[in-house]
């Protein structure tokens, strides 16, 4: 059994454990001539240089914000979407909505972004021909602060939706038929099946990946945000890890990056903690 | 089944050998990193050291009697199709000088992470080959730190070319001199006096024949033009389609308003700061910059300038100016009119000049430009034959091979004529950029092209054009700019946290203040929280360096 | 409620349902059709919104400039080359360590899933992973893009979390009871059992060695390695994430145009084989299949 485990335990001890020693960089000068081990010790500098930062508390409020709405929003609708997707009878039409709304997962940032910008812009963008056509102005979706986590959270809805149902379509494949028709016997509606068969039966992973994205709080798609980011937005759209980017850009800035970082992980760990624990009480579903 | 287990146990079996593996180079690690190091310091002391010395030909082509090997990591324009050894300009380079690159050629875009863990492995080529390959910051820190060696000596010895370019521009020496007083990096030269002159405002003259309105010379009456472009349908298709005014805003000068400030008493730009009398200003909290701004601001407010100003790349405006069928932009800022608009519609654009302050003053800015960039070529301390690397790249700073790694080699993109250059048509298909860049690197070559090399070629449309809105816009700019100097380390680290925060944080409020206004009370509390960023900090940073390089 | 209600309220369920994966259908299926129009216009008709339901000035120049390019077929036989073993690899050892996670009676089994999640939030960072990297002497091997990224821990939980719920306890006591070794019931019993995971695993893997450029950036010199995703972003910027970087107005100029005509071009070319190969996992999902093994 251990020996089974231990392929990968050796992969996470030297490409995960064994790399950590570079953690030490968040608390010294990083200079690559002397190596991480014997650059000089500097404390806490990097981390007071980034608490310092009149932009703090925006950013820290702007990422704690696209993380709930994520959390609200893209978490849930790739599960309705697979619960829905499973009710569908026709095989083929079923296989079709799939493989459409899997395409897009592939797609690379920038044409994405590029997509927004020519569909949103206010002058020949197809959705504000739209709200033309039925009588209201035009918005400036890209160059508002109150769009942008909107425009941000729902394009990657369609985006991932697809991709982040493909789990879930898995689990469900799992279900025995036999509990669907003694239901059906029941007399029991679709939609009670969804309820009391379905989704709990995929209830584990749920929980299992919801804690995960939980545990992943602090951090957002770091691209996607810096191609969307202009001036007008940034008071809505900078974020951790583009704040980090746009400081970094000296090359020996490791030090500072990897001080935020840690930062970062820090505060996801003890959410995930917290989390699975509270998992742990009620369900018995747990990461550890 | 036993096909399952098999493949199970080959997969431990490689994971454990990978540990050991791992652990018995663990050691090794720590002593890679300082040979390096070693490698330059034993130059001149082994028996090894005068058999290669014995190799190299102190002056004349070929650099070494038997060929020699360097490494070389460089950056690749994307325009660029060809591996950097099948170009012709490389391949004849190596015929000439018996030295063989290896080149680590990576896109430019992906260049700076790979740059940094390079440095940072402690892998280290020869050599830093290219304008791009190393930036300020790398040539100040990574000299400080002992990567690059300093090539001060090997100049004096072994470089007449590059020798003789310091003394006639004695500025540029000067411009790579750190404050150590060491020489990091050999610069690149390409003095298109033309670059210097970034951006230009042009108007459609076409629609203004057709309203009868004469060249705007203020910025009221530019207002006016301005408003009835949106107003009169100067295009004539009964649709009010018409972009009064479009520019890209933020970074790029040469798309941004940064010189129209100058109709308000002070220039803006990038830096937010300008020389003036001889005595460093900063623009951003001074009436003149409010005055502009307040102006920009009714601009918007009136509809005047396009809301995609603040969010379009140069493919959106692009895409405006060269509308299909009547043409729907007023007036824009560009490099030239023709990237925006096409060569044909182009003809329909003029230049405007200045819009003049209430006192009269004209101005439009002027930067550096491409004459100088610090990055070029550095010699890193892993290097073997720092001599051999030396020469090779003086080789290239003659005059006619910069020509042709910057150009393209003669017989495919250039023509001699005695002792004149043509440029070769471009074939079919083709734009200017691409064409340069198929036997040779171009832009992203080290290479000294001065001003009396350029005078010696007979010019393409396309620098003609730009070469006339220099001649055009060269009378208003500024005596003087912030100068070229080399920040050390530590200041260089404080300017790059100051100003990350203050900019980023100037831009947007400029763009919130068009957009949106602002009161008197939104002003203060604007100057005040510049204050708190410690601008004053970032200014005495910026002084003591302009007070030194004026001496 | 009787069985005519229920008919009914199924029936409503199925309109409604339908018409919602109608519109999902289309407005996930629209900017993918806007993509191959697109792919194929002038892109100043692109960027200016014009082209709606037709390509407009239908040009083939992106794909030709494209197909080109020498490194291309080279770049697509090393990216199927990596995604295959990478895959392979990625996929078994998820596998056996997802399945260790899942077993209850198996004594630090909490610690073991601490210590992989750990390496979710942890990690040194990209210098020291580098060093180790080079160390083991994987630079410019396709080893190095293969072998530091096999395991995801968030893929092993996910592994594991499946075999927990979908292995019934019944199964593993019987096959305890007839002296069946750990080894034997995991290859005999479970692996079988478990295909709709193992098709999400590999799906998982092979699109994210497909994606990746960054290992492939920093760990390789050698351009005949280079994958696909490489290839392409040397072909053009895609990004104006480069600051600083001295480039010609000109060629600036001339670059962004070719981004514009090459890149909706370039996204067809290199996910064709990703969605060619979704099929072939999805016959996996199928429903029940996984209870009638279980009978047999």
């Amino acid at each position: 059994m251990y020996l089974l485990f231990l392929p990968v335990l050796i992969y996470f001890v030297i490409f995960h454990y064994w790399p950590m020693y570079g953690l030490q960089i968040a608390f010294k000068e990083y200079s690559a001539i002397r190596g991480i081990g014997g650059s000089p010790w500097t404390g806490w500098t990097h981390f007071e240089r980034f608490y310092q930062s009149s932009q703090f508390w925006i950013i820290i409020k702007n990422t704690v914000l696209i993380n709930v709405y994520e959390l609200l929003v893209a978490f849930p609708i790739p599960i309705l979407f697979a619960l829905l997707l499973n009710q569908i009878g026709n095989e083929r039409f079923k296989k079709t909505v799939q493989t459409i709304t899997y395409a897009p997962h592939f797609i690379s940032i920038v044409v994405v972004v590029g997509m927004l910008h020519i569909f949103l812009s206010p002058r020949t963008g197809m959705l504000n021909h739209l709200l033309v056509l039925f009588g209201a102005e035009p918005v400036f979706f890209m160059g508002s602060e109150g769009w942008f986590k909107s425009i941000f959270v729902f394009s990657g809805v369609w985006q991932n939706m697809g991709w982040s149902s493909i789990v879930y379509v898995a689990a469900l494949s799992g279900v025995n038929p036999d509990m669907h028709e003694a239901a059906v016997m029941d007399g029991a509606s679709k939609l009670q099946r969804i309820m009391r068969i379905d989704l709990p039966s995929i209830q584990p992973i749920i929980v299992i990946l919801l804690i995960m994205n939980i545990g992943s709080f602090m951090s957002v798609g770091f691209e996607k945000i810096y191609l969307m980011q202009n001036a007008l937005n940034l008071d809505a759209s900078e974020v951790i890890q583009t704040y980090v980017y746009k400081t970094g850009l000296l090359g020996a800035q490791f030090s500072y990056s990897t001080a935020i970082g840690l930062v970062n992980a820090v505060i996801n760990f003890m959410l995930l903690a917290a989390v699975n624990q509270v998992a742990k009480k009620y369900k018995q579903t747990s990461l550890w | 089944m036993n096909k399952r287990s098999y493949k199970g146990k080959i997969t431990i079996l490689m994971a454990i050998s990978l540990l050991l593996s791992a652990c018995s180079n663990a050691n090794n690690a720590g002593n890679e990193e300082g040979s390096g190091h070693a490698n330059a310091n034993s130059v001149g002391s082994s028996a090894v050291q005068e058999e290669r010395d014995s190799n190299i030909n102190k002056e004349g082509l070929p650099i070494v009697k038997e060929k020699v090997s360097l490494q070389f990591v460089t950056t690749m324009s994307p325009l660029q199709k060809k591996p950097y050894a099948d170009l012709q300009v490389v391949k004849d380079f190596e015929a000439k000088t018996n030295v063989h690159i290896d080149w680590d050629a990576v896109p430019s875009e992906s260049y700076k992470e790979k740059k940094n863990l390079i440095f940072a492995g402690g892998s280290l080529p020869d050599a830093f080959y290219g304008i791009n390959a190393l930036d300020d910051a790398d040539v100040t820190l990574y000299g400080d730190q002992g990567y690059l060696i300093p090539l001060e000596d090997l100049i004096e010895a072994y470089a007449p070319n590059i020798k003789r370019l310091f003394e006639l521009r004695p500025e540029y020496k000067e411009g790579v001199t750190s404050s150590d007083g060491h020489i990091y990096s050999i610069p690149t030269i390409h003095e298109q006096d033309q670059l210097t002159q970034e951006d230009a405002l042009f108007i459609n003259k076409k629609w203004l024949d057709t309203l009868g309105l004469p060249l705007p010379a203020t910025v009221e009456q530019f207002e006016q033009v301005l408003q009835a472009f949106k107003q009169k349908d100067p295009n004539g298709n009964n649709i009010a389609d018409e972009i009064p005014f479009s520019f890209i805003y933020g970074g790029a000068r040469q798309d941004g308003i940064y010189s129209m400030f100058g109709s308000f008493g002070r220039l803006d730009n990038p830096d937010h700061l300008v020389i003036e009398n001889g005595q460093l200003v900063f623009t951003a909290d001074k009436p003149a910059y409010r005055e502009a701004v307040e102006y920009f601001n009714r601009l918007y407010q009136e509809g005047l300038i396009d809301p995609e100003s603040f969010t379009q790349d140069t493919q959106v405006i692009t895409a405006k100016g060269k509308n299909e069928g009547v043409p729907i932009l007023g007036a824009f800022v560009g490099w030239n009119a023709a990237n925006v608009l096409g060569p044909e519609r182009a003809a329909d654009y003029v230049a405007l000049a200045p819009l003049k302050d209430s006192n009269g003053n004209q101005l439009w800015n002027k930067y550096h430009g491409s004459s100088f960039t610090r990055s070029g070529f550095s010699i890193t301390s892993a290097s073997k034959y720092p001599e051999v690397a030396i020469r090779w790249i003086d080789a290239q700073y003659e005059e006619e091979e910069s020509l042709q790694w910057s150009s393209g080699p003669i017989g495919v993109n250039l023509i001699k004529n005695g002792d004149r250059y043509d440029y070769a048509p471009i074939p079919e298909g083709k734009s200017y950029g691409e064409f340069r860049h198929t036997e040779a690197p171009g832009n992203q070559s080290a290479r000294a092209i001065l001003r009396e090399t350029f005078a010696k070629i007979n010019e393409s449309e396309t620098n003609l054009a730009k070469i006339a809105l220099w001649n055009f816009y060269k009378p208003y700019q500024p005596k003087e700019i912030y100068p070229l100097v080399v920040f050390d380390a530590a200041d260089l680290e404080r300017l790059n946290i100051l100003k990350t925060d203050l900019y980023s944080y100037i831009d947007k409020k400029q763009a919130q203040f068009i957009v949106k206004g602002f009161t008197q009370e939104d002003w203060d509390s604007y100057v005040k929280e510049l204050e708190k960023m410690n601008l004053n900090e970032l200014l005495d940073i910026y002084s003591r360096y302009y007070d030194k390089s004026k001496r | 409620m009787n069985a005519k209600q229920r008919v009914g309220s199924d029936k409503i369920f199925d309109v409604l349902n339908l018409f919602i994966m109608l519109l999902i259908l289309l407005s996930v299926a629209y900017p993918l059709y806007f993509i191959v129009i697109a792919s194929v216009s002038n892109p100043d008709q692109v960027s200016s919104g014009n082209v709606l339901l037709l390509p407009r000035h239908v040009t083939f120049e992106g794909y030709i400039r494209l197909f080109a390019d020498a490194g291309l077929w080279l770049g697509y036989l090393n990216s199927i080359q990596y995604a295959v073993i990478g895959t392979l690899l990625s996929t078994s050892l998820t596998l056996c360590g997802g399945y260790v996670l899942s077993r209850h009676d198996l004594d630090g089994r909490s610690i073991l899933s601490l210590f992989v999640v750990l390496t979710m939030f942890f990690s040194g960072g990209i210098i020291p992973t580098y060093l180790v990297v080079k160390d083991l002497g994987m630079t410019n091997t396709m080893w190095a893009l293969i072998i530091p990224n096999a395991v995801s821990a968030f893929h092993l939980i996910i592994a594991r979390t499946f075999f927990e719920t979908n292995i019934p306890k019944e199964l593993l006591e019987a096959s305890q009871v007839e002296g069946s070794s750990d080894f034997r019931f995991f290859t005999r019993i479970v692996l079988p059992l478990s295909r709709p995971i193992i098709a999400v695993l590999a799906l998982f893997s092979i699109a994210s060695l497909w994606n990746s450029y960054f290992p492939a950036l920093i760990y390789l010199r050698d351009r005949s390695l280079y994958p696909l995703q490489l290839i392409l972003r040397e072909m053009l910027i895609m990004n104006e994430v480069q600051q600083g970087a001295a480039i010609d107005a000109d060629d600036l100029a001339d670059m962004q145009r070719l981004a514009g005509l090459m890149k909706n071009a370039v996204i067809i070319v290199s996910s064709l084989p990703m969605l060619m190969i979704y099929p072939f996992v999805q016959k996996h999902f199928v429903k029940g299949m996984m209870i009638g093994s279980i009978k047999n």
